[in-house]
């Protein structure tokens, strides 16, 4: 932990404070003289570890307030930088406060430029800061410190002047909507500082609030005649002396500040090694360090080494981070990951207890080379070749039933066949269920065209069973006795699953066909018997 | 701000501290998320063996007599030959002892090499539960007495082949009677039926 020290400077001597644990102790102080300057180059090295806040209160302070046309950026930098080197050439050691906008107008930017005016007394010693590289956070001033805080103590944005005293002076400041807009230190005689609660002191702050009021109007930053409150940051041990000092009057209105509060509610530890009491100044030293004000007074070349502690101190931080980060991430991780373990691990468990199961319902079922998945898939496959698989007899049987009813009809063939789909000759005509008279229809020349039944469209296979036949010889000379033995073979033949197809006839009457005299031929072709074919149709799978 | 060479050795230890913990960080992370990985998997593929085993498990004792059923079933299948593969010296001694027991006039077979089962014999494919459907063709010719004769013929084929018979074509045909018929009893078929079967049976694979 880097340990962190005031310089205070009061325009001749530095004293060098340690703030630690919201306490400050008075290390040593160092005069302006080469012996002095070589002790302070001596301290600065031996705490060169520490990170040191530069604190001015002096006299030679300056302000000046101005509008500025409201621009951003560059310009305003820029701006700035102009008016600064035009308020107070010859100092390196300014800055500004932003007071917000006008409300009026053009809105114009209220700023207050401020500026240490006489840097060559501190320069001597800034010299020494420079050469051992000591960290400075930056050089502030009382009121710099008063403008940071103070707005918190003040009761009112009413126009107020507060009154602060140091151990170089009386510091009036003059506030307006709780921004700072003019500060002047009035430094204490001798006499009077030998004894705080000596009447000069409150007498001092009477007269100061009265000229300080006087000089603001003067300034023309209040209108004459304008009230104005006072407020007193008193001790106990003041009060008294500076309520009789202070009495209110009709443009000033007195009201005080209690310090110890004050110094409570800025959590200001006393100090156990000097007065048990708390000042004004250790209270702005550890206001400093706690909080310290935006603005400040030292030039980028003095805050150099400050940049550099700033940027160590951000990889150092960032290193920790990341690898607190990274560490916890890793431990919630590992939980997580322990967690998945513990479930793997039961669910080993598990899956050995299930497996033990698994095999003992197995192995009370009778032996097999084969796992009960690859038997139900090859059993399943099994199912469908044994469904897939007809015989000869169910078809040759339902023949053999129309056939005992038709002694005329003589087979010569039987084509049995199992098919994938269903290929019939061009000429092959369905017979529509229960309209076998359709053939005479088809043999007088009004054919129904061939049809394919439901299995073939669906793509199931078929058994189908061609029918050779010959009529009797008798029949030769009959073409109506023949027609009406084939339609009533059909007719028998047929039934929901079976569909009958006929292919041939023993003689063609259709009109498409050449009509000759068939008693003739039928002479000629006295020793054949009248023919016919017919195809049986059947799905190999029957549903049920 | 500018660095110079004197302002990087102020901020060195800094810069190596900030590479070492982001060293150590992202090993550690990189070490804690592999194990993270590696656990998950081994829970994803112990769990899922834990459903499915479990699952099996279920199904076994829903399907339990379904299951017995089917390994009897399997079991009388190998018992009569159709698993494993083809016994065709066997297939010879049932078929010449068929033929003795019909005393068919007439009995010519040719039986193909064995293939693998083809889509029209099988449309769901011919591989199933690791094993295999084999088929060899048989061109069979008869001349028969009746058609009677012929359904026995198959049916003593289906029921003692140590395969499974499907018959797929058949064609039967009436013989024209012989003048010498009446003097030679042998020769008075009056059937010849020409069938082609298919003799299934199913090759027994190595991951059963």
């Amino acid at each position: 932990m880097t340990n962190k020290r005031i310089l205070l400077f009061n325009g001749n001597q530095v004293t060098a404070y340690l703030w630690h644990n919201s306490q400050l102790q008075e290390e040593t102080s160092f005069l302006p003289h080469p012996e002095g300057l070589q002790a302070f180059a001596s301290y600065l090295q031996q705490q060169h570890r520490s990170l040191f806040y530069w604190l001015t209160d002096t006299t030679e302070e300056s302000f000046q307030l101005e509008e500025i046309p409201y621009v951003q950026g560059r310009d305003r930098t820029a701006l700035i930088a102009r008016r600064l080197k035009q308020y107070f050439y010859g100092t390196p050691l300014s800055t500004t406060l932003t007071l917000g906008r006008s409300s009026t107008g053009r809105r114009d930017e209220k700023i207050l430029f401020v500026a240490l005016t006489r840097p060559e007394t501190m320069s001597v010693w800034l010299d020494v800061i420079r050469q051992q590289e000591t960290t400075l956070a930056g050089i502030y001033s009382v009121s710099l410190i008063l403008a940071s805080i103070a707005p918190h103590w003040l009761a009112t944005e009413k126009p107020t002047l507060l009154i602060t005293q140091t151990a170089s002076g009386i510091h009036a400041s003059f506030f307006l909507d709780k921004k700072l807009q003019f500060s002047r230190l009035t430094p204490l005689n001798l006499s009077t500082v030998q004894s705080i609660k000596a009447p000069g002191i409150a007498q001092t702050i009477a007269i100061e609030s009265v000229k300080t009021y006087q000089y603001l109007v003067g300034q023309r930053q209040l209108k004459p005649r304008t009230p104005i409150r006072v407020a007193v940051l008193l001790t106990p041990e003041q009060r008294a002396d500076v309520e009789s000092q202070c009495k209110s009057t009709e443009l000033l209105e007195f009201y005080f500040l209690e310090f110890d509060a004050i110094a409570k509610r800025e959590k200001l530890k006393p100090s156990r090694h000097t007065a048990p009491q708390p000042t004004l100044d250790q209270l702005l030293m550890h206001c400093l360090v706690v909080k310290p004000p935006a603005q400040q007074f030292a030039p980028p070349v003095e805050q150099h080494a400050y940049r550099i502690w700033q940027l160590r101190l951000a990889l150092t931080a960032v290193a920790i981070i990341a690898l607190i980060s990274g560490l916890l991430f890793a431990i919630k991780t590992a939980y997580d990951t322990n967690a998945l373990k513990q479930a793997t691990s039961n669910a080993i468990t598990q899956t050995v207890l299930t497996t033990q199961r698994y095999n003992a319902l197995l192995n009370s079922l009778p032996q097999t080379n084969i796992s009960p998945d690859n038997l139900r898939a090859l059993m399943a496959r099994y199912e469908s070749i044994h469904k897939n698989t007809t015989d000869l007899a169910p078809l040759l049987s339902h023949l053999s039933d129309a056939l005992n009813n038709n002694s005329a009809i003589e087979l010569t063939s039987l084509e049995w066949k199992v098919e994938p789909t269903l290929s019939l000759p061009p000429t092959a005509r369905l017979i529509p269920p229960n309209k076998t008279h359709e053939i005479a229809q088809s043999n007088d020349g009004t054919a129904t065209p061939p049809t394919a039944p439901p299995a073939n469209h669906t793509g199931q296979s078929v058994v189908t069973l061609k029918i050779n036949a010959q009529l009797a010889l008798g029949l030769s000379s009959d073409l109506r006795a023949q027609k009406t033995l084939i339609e009533q073979f059909a007719q028998q033949l047929q039934n929901t699953q079976t569909q009958i197809y006929l292919l041939d006839m023993p003689f063609e009457v259709g009109s498409e066909k050449l009509l000759k005299n068939l008693q003739n031929d039928v002479n000629v072709a006295d020793a054949s018997a009248p023919a016919f074919s017919l195809m049986l149709v059947r799905p190999l799978v029957i549903p049920k | 701000m500018k660095l110079s060479q004197r302002d990087f050795k102020k901020i060195q230890w800094a810069a190596l501290l900030l590479i070492g913990c982001l060293l150590v960080a992202g090993l550690t992370v990189w070490l804690a998320v592999k194990q993270q990985k590696t656990a998950r998997q081994e829970n994803l593929r112990h769990t899922a063996a834990e459903r499915e085993i479990a699952a099996n498990l279920a199904r076994a004792r829903n399907e339990e007599q379904e299951l017995r059923d089917k390994i009897i079933r399997f079991e009388a299948l190998k018992q009569r030959g159709i698993v494993g593969t083809e016994q065709r010296l066997d297939w010879v001694e049932i078929i010449n002892q068929i033929k003795k027991e019909h005393r068919i006039v007439k009995f010519d077979y040719e039986i193909s090499p064995q293939r693998k089962a083809d889509a029209a014999l099988i449309p769901d494919g011919a591989d199933a539960g690791g094993l295999s459907f084999m088929a060899s063709q048989m061109k069979l010719t008869l001349t028969l007495l009746h058609e009677g004769e012929l359904l026995n013929v198959l049916d003593d084929l289906r029921n003692q082949a140590p395969a499974w018979i499907s018959l797929r074509a058949c064609q039967i045909t009436r013989q024209k009677t012989s003048p010498t018929a009446a003097v030679q009893p042998a020769t008075n078929a009056a059937i010849q039926a020409e069938c082609t079967l298919e003799w299934l049976t199913i090759e027994q694979g190595s991951n059963t």
